[in-house]
């Protein structure tokens, strides 16, 4: 199905403006994909709330200046197997982070090959960062800074080690990912279908823990 | 009053004869048309048949509807209407034109809804529920020709998946890389509601109904994994579960569902929120199922094809609980085996209060014995009472009272008392009252 995103409403009440945007997670399992949008989204880290059921979808926003950007979190299932299946999660997708192990290498091969698949698969605009999570374990690192960082400017990524145990940069990236995002009403792509940058009313934000709170 | 074919009513300003059959029906007409002017309306004609459920839906739009402006709720109505309508012409035609119509309609009227004045200061809520109720309405009215439409595969896709999901019906939870332990009672009753939920889809018509039904499948299965795993589910254990529930649910008309989803949704409403993300698991997990090979299972070709052919049962399959009866042998037996537990610690606490019962006895003859020893019992002689006032033969003997002299005296004593008497009642109330 083709991709038809809602549009600016004049009719509507003057409202800030809001933008939404889907991001997907990518990178093979028990890289920790989940305990980086929980920290991300819920300031967590192994201490999980009761209402904390699914760390599979998640949303969390984050405020830029004078716009709100709202991050519809889609966690994909990173085993070997389900590979074939990530298209139809990255689909209208605006926004990736390719996670990989920073103790592991087979993690950094695998981040790779997601890159060149997004690259040649997800829709052309689509913000790719690489996360090199686990940086507190830096005792076993098994993939260095410098080649990583070499690796995502070749391929014009974002890239930022992380560590969902210590916070470190998890809302860096999310941050940075946010700056990069396209911001017009029109979802940035001119001449091209449009993309869902939706655009919502103010009163969905309330059940969201946001940066406003 | 009868209504009665040989009654002639003339219209006088037709001038037209009618009988009274042919006025009712003129009348009824008009009405129509007069209701359809303010409400959108199901138009009775021929071969459209209108259920229940579509007039349900339909009432709760006009009720909607009810709360705008007249020209507004008109507009909606009239462009809903003629959806329907277009639909209605082209019954015949295929159904990725059916598709088209359905999904410009809803840029149109989102569009519509967005620049026309007559929708000014409507909020995004009232348009998301306008649209929500528009999509509702258009597909269950028109369910019968939009659900599996004869000219499609569609039924043939879900014979498929059907026979694909029965012939694999020895796939374990391990084999998928889900923990779910079906061996838990309360896991299972969690495994049953979900496959209830996901069967539940093919009995509810709107895409937005059956997206619901998906959505209560996934949580009841992020519950199961909570019951196996500490910590949130993330989706690494979330699709293989989802996965597992299809295959043992096998949904009937699943296909039939999916594309039926797909193609009259709402735009937007797959692509986005927590439901776009639990069809899209679903969508997923079909593709997975319709695709599954020896690899995708770790198995060896040769033992996935001795599975397939029913040529062998894979080893874990014999422990799990498929027979109801052998499910509450066991379900019985881990009871039993509980109740003896408690049966046990029972019997040991009983013991071990027989035990502190006699050691306090002991104990407390001790301490008794100890306290005698300790302040052996004297008795002493009884001291003798001497009353002065006892009655004694030796009273009469003594000389009578002494009668008092002056009277005024004792007049100024009693008065003096009755004084003092009167001020401790009053001061009382006033004094505090020592808490004890």
């Amino acid at each position: 199905m083709s991709q038809r995103g809602g549009a600016q409403r004049p009719n509507g009440a003057a409202q800030g403006k809001i933008c939404q945007f889907k991001l997907v997670l990518l990178g093979e399992s028990a890289v920790g994909k989940s305990s980086l949008v929980l920290r991300f989204v819920k300031g967590q880290f192994h201490e999980y709330q009761e209402s904390t059921i699914g760390a599979a979808f998640l949303t969390q926003t984050v405020c830029l200046d004078d716009t709100t950007v709202k991050f519809e979190i889609w966690d994909t299932a990173g085993q070997e197997r389900y590979h074939s299946l990530a298209p139809m999660y990255y689909r209208g997708a605006q926004a990736a982070i390719v996670v990989y192990d920073i103790t592991n290498q087979d993690t950094f091969g695998r981040a790779k090959t997601w890159v060149k698949e997004l690259q040649r698969q997800a829709s052309p605009n689509i913000v790719i960062a690489l996360a090199g999570n686990k940086a507190d374990l830096s005792n076993k690192r098994m993939v260095e800074y410098e080649e990583a960082q070499g690796y995502a400017e070749e391929n014009s990524l974002l890239f930022m080690e992380t560590s969902a145990k210590t916070a470190m940069n998890v809302n860096d990236i999310f941050l940075a990912i946010a700056k990069k995002l396209p911001k017009s009403d029109s979802g940035g792509q001119s001449g091209q279908r449009p993309q869902p940058g939706v655009r919502l009313n103010e009163q969905n934000q309330a059940s969201e823990g946001g940066c406003c709170k | 009053m009868e209504p009665s074919d040989d009654f002639v009513l003339i219209d006088s300003i037709n001038g037209t004869v009618y009988t009274m059959e042919q006025s009712r029906k003129s009348m009824e007409i008009e009405m129509y048309r007069l209701l359809k002017e303010n409400v959108p309306e199901v138009r009775p004609r021929k071969g459209r048949h209108v259920n229940k459920e579509a007039q349900q839906v339909q009432g709760e739009l006009v009720n909607f509807l009810k709360g705008f402006k007249k020209q507004t709720a008109k507009d909606f109505g009239e462009f809903v209407q003629d959806l329907v309508d277009k639909l209605y012409q082209n019954v015949d035609a295929p159904v990725d034109d059916l598709t088209d119509l359905v999904q410009e309609f809803y840029i149109k009227i989102g569009k519509r809804m967005d620049v026309n004045p007559l929708y000014k200061g409507v909020s995004q809520e009232d348009v998301d529920t306008l649209l929500d109720l528009a999509e509702k309405y258009i597909t269950v009215m028109m369910y019968q020709l939009l659900f599996c439409p004869p000219n499609t595969d569609d039924e043939e896709k879900d014979l498929q998946i059907q026979t694909q999901i029965r012939s694999l019906h020895w796939v374990t939870a391990e084999q998928l890389d889900t923990m779910i332990n079906e061996h838990d009672t309360e896991v299972r009753t969690l495994v049953d509601q979900a496959i209830t939920e996901i069967i539940e889809v093919n009995s509810n018509k709107a895409p937005q109904d059956k997206l619901s039904c998906v959505v209560r499948c996934s949580k009841h299965i992020f519950e199961v994994i909570r019951q196996s795993k500490d910590g949130p589910a993330c989706a690494d254990d979330f699709l293989p579960a989802l996965i597992y529930i299809v295959l043992k649910a096998n949904p009937p008309l699943l296909q039939s569902n999916i594309q039926f989803i797909n193609r009259f949704s709402c735009p937007g409403r797959l692509m986005k929120g927590e439901a776009g993300y639990f069809f899209t698991n679903l969508c997923c997990a079909v593709q997975f199922i319709e695709n599954i090979s020896a690899d995708s299972l770790a198995l060896t070709q040769h033992e996935f094809d001795r599975y397939m052919s029913g040529e062998a049962v894979p080893p874990q399959s014999g422990n799990q609980y498929m027979c109801e009866g052998l499910r509450l042998m066991y379900d019985n037996l881990k009871t039993l085996a509980e109740l003896r537990q408690r049966q046990e610690k029972v019997m040991a606490e009983a013991l071990q209060l027989q035990q502190d019962m006699k050691d306090f006895k002991e104990n407390f003859k001790q301490e008794v014995q100890n306290v005698l020893e300790r302040t052996p019992l004297t008795i002493k002689p009884r001291k003798m009472k001497v009353d002065l006032d006892e009655d004694s033969e030796s009273l009469d003997l003594l000389p009578s009272p002494l009668i008092p002299l002056s009277a005024d005296n004792v007049a100024m004593e009693t008065r003096n008392e009755s004084e003092t008497d009167c001020v401790l009642e009053e001061e009382s109330p006033n004094t505090p009252v020592p808490i004890t």
